[in-house]
């Protein structure tokens, strides 16, 4: 009961023109960074930071995390509508979206994507609101091993993805991992694999990869057909979300936002893990599952809800122990401990007020992030209009400043031409780039937790599974493995037999 | 059976930069004592390329072979080029394939020229030239759409977000940030 007063404080407070304002302008922003490819929503919260200066602390909190909802949704407008997805969380909703536009039904994809993120995020501020503190205490007994184990689990859902081809995926997978660890390392500050090149000692940043892979690869085609990559040509124009396309998907959207909210609160997990691990899950849980890839509403709802139900579960950490969970709440927490206020389990009991507006401002933020969602698709839809070559033209630019802008470095974009003209090969043959991308991102993360994780008990591998939770999500990612695989092996099997039997 | 090279070099490369990565530092290696250190992971996952790239062999060898039975069924044997070679296929021609090149060319020519002549005439020359080599000749549609793009990039980019974007050398630099001076985004 406590809980909803201070929530219906919060709500009058984030409701205050001003403070509508403020969350309005950062969900603008946020939604239109995120849709385009190459400027991360992180960039443009980054670029936000030094606004706030002149800001109050609930205000600036507002104003990010209104960029923060709003971004973590942006991405996938580009995804679904010309297969390059604006952030790597939406790299998932590319599988089943952007088919959906291919068959010219850009519309439905979006609705879809607009309601099952937004119900993703509202399930996650309310999460946010009523179990702060009792998920806090639980990611609080979370040490490196832990971290390890779900990073594993994250890693290894791209074979629930890509089963049909388990070698390939996880070829392709480890390819990227190894990609990821090119650089110096995080434990003791060792090159590898940079053969003399000062510039990979700082490593391949994933953005620079993903939008070599996706964008160049994509505008080249685009090029060379002389017509758009959603394959309309320029006819899609977005309606007003028709419901009841949602409503055929309300069950992914529900699962999606489970998993989202559930993986969200364990820093360092983050909506790409989330979006990934929904889609895996969705493909078994499915009827269609066969289907996945090809434009299926489900594989679309479930990664949608789940990445944007990631946003207010991951402020939970960042609100109430000061951990930030990724590098959105990275910059919120700058922008706290600029403002002077020190996150932890005291700012509830001192500044109640401000935390429950900051709950309020989510939930507010995720609702208008349907009305906003359609202006910008619609917006961006007309961008269909123009001629592909034109259009071509500008993705490249753009993703050569969102290469550059990584780290202000030249060699960013000439490593992205590379991972262009690589992706580009890769899809001539068929292999498979998703896995690749997944273990750049992830495989960094997973070394740190590795190494940390043994460096902290004796270099004894034995930790990960002595652990309950750490053991826990292993044994659950090696039953979502089996999950995966064991159908598909049967299958394979009994295929063998049968022709076993026609040569007897 | 030349698909079967695919899967071989991925093996390949994955032992010939296996001793590449296990180089360490002295120092490093008293560290960890040659127990989990730096080179630890990244050694691993070489391991891994080459155990998944070898299972990957060893599937489409055993399709081969079981193709080239006589036993096997009519119609099942992969096309030349292995069982990847059908994927992907643009299907735009030789014409087709050959912009898709000169784009590439384009794009690697644009990060070269990036540094030597600045973002803001290299980008105007990559417009222009790509939406040549895109096929459309208009001559004032392509002179709006790259000194208007370029206008508004340069807006977006170096006035709004304050990139430091590069000015390019020596006397591109002066152009440079002539240009700038007059558009006031500097």
């Amino acid at each position: 009961m406590e809980t909803l007063i201070n929530l219906g404080g919060g709500m009058l407070t984030a409701l205050d023109p001003f403070n509508l304002a403020i969350m309005l302008t950062g969900l603008t922003v946020g939604v239109v960074a995120g849709a385009m490819p190459g400027i991360s929503f992180v960039n443009a919260m980054a670029i936000a930071l030094p606004f706030t200066y002149m800001m109050t602390p609930l205000s600036s909190m507002v104003f990010l995390g209104g960029i923060y909802a709003g971004g973590v949704f942006g991405g996938s407008i580009s995804a679904i509508l010309i297969n390059i997805p604006g952030t790597p969380a939406s790299l998932p909703s590319c599988w089943d979206g952007f088919p959906m536009t291919k068959r010219g039904e850009s519309n439905k994809a979006l609705t879809i994507a607009i309601c099952a993120s937004a119900t993703g995020g509202i399930a996650s501020a309310l999460l946010l609101t009523f179990a702060a503190p009792p998920f806090a205490k639980f990611a609080l007994t979370f040490g490196q091993p832990e971290f390890f184990a779900a990073t594993v689990l994250g890693l290894v859902s791209i074979i629930a993805i890509a089963k049909t081809r388990p070698w390939v995926s996880m070829l392709s997978l480890t390819l990227g991992i190894v990609i990821g660890s090119v650089g110096v390392d995080p434990l003791y500050g060792t090159p590898r694999l940079t053969f003399g090149i000062p510039g990979l000692q700082s490593g391949i940043n994933f953005v620079v990869v993903m939008i070599g892979l996706f964008a160049f690869c994509e505008v080249l085609e685009m090029l060379g057909r002389k017509k758009h990559a959603s394959g309309n040509d320029g006819q899609a124009k977005f309606k007003l979300p028709s419901f009841r396309d949602f409503l055929q998907v309300k069950g992914a959207a529900a699962r999606g936002s489970v998993i989202g909210c559930s993986i969200g609160v364990i820093p360092g997990a983050g909506a790409t893990v989330g979006a990934v691990i929904a889609y895996g899950i969705e493909k078994q849980v499915s009827r269609r599952g066969d289907q996945f890839g090809q434009g299926v509403e489900e594989g679309l709802a479930a990664p949608e809800a789940a990445k944007n139900a990631t946003t207010g579960a991951a402020m939970i950490p960042l609100l109430t122990l000061g951990i930030p969970g990724s590098a959105a709440t990275a910059i919120m927490l700058a922008a706290l401990v600029l403002h002077g206020v020190n996150p932890g389990p005291l700012l509830f009991a001192m500044q109640t007020d401000m935390v429950y507006t900051i709950f309020a401002s989510l939930l507010l933020a995720n609702v208008f992030m349907i009305v906003l969602g359609v202006i910008v698709a619609r917006g961006f839809s007309s961008l269909l209009k123009i001629p592909p070559t034109i259009l071509g033209a500008f993705i490249v630019v753009m993703s050569v400043v969102g290469a550059y802008g990584v780290r202000n470095n030249l060699f960013d974009v000439y490593i992205c031409l590379l991972f262009g003209v690589i992706g580009y090969i890769m899809k001539r043959t068929g292999f498979p780039s998703a896995p690749l991308v997944l273990g750049v991102i992830l495989g960094p993360l997973a070394e740190r937790y590795f190494l940390t994780s043994l460096a902290n008990y004796d270099n004894d591998l034995g930790i990960f599974f002595a652990r309950p939770i750490s053991a826990s999500i292993l044994a659950f990612a090696l039953v979502f493995v089996s999950w995966a695989l064991v159908p598909e092996l049967a299958k394979q099997l009994r295929k063998l037999r049968r022709d076993v039997d026609r040569i007897a | 059976m030349a698909g079967l090279l695919v899967p071989a070099a991925f093996i390949a490369l994955a032992f010939i930069l296996l001793p590449l990565v296990d180089e360490q530092p002295e120092r490093t290696a008293r560290m960890t004592r040659g127990l989990f250190g730096p080179t630890a992971w990244p050694t691993m996952m070489l391991y891994g390329v080459a155990f998944f790239a070898s299972g990957w062999l060893l599937q489409d060898l055993l399709k081969t072979l079981w193709q080239f039975k006589p036993f096997s069924r009519a119609g099942t044997r992969q096309p030349a080029g292995g069982p990847s070679a059908s994927r992907g296929s643009p299907g735009g021609g030789l014409r087709s394939e050959l912009t898709m090149i000169a784009g590439i060319a384009m794009i690697a020519a644009y990060g070269y020229l990036i540094a030597v002549i600045g973002f803001a005439f290299a980008t105007l020359l990559f417009l222009v030239g790509w939406i040549l080599l895109g096929g459309i000749f208009r001559p004032r549609l392509i002179v709006l759409v790259s000194s208007l793009g370029t206008l508004g990039l340069l807006y977006l980019f170096v006035k709004l977000a304050s990139m430091p974007l590069s000015r390019g050398e020596g006397v591109f630099a002066d152009w440079t940030i002539a240009l700038y001076r007059f558009l006031r985004v500097f």
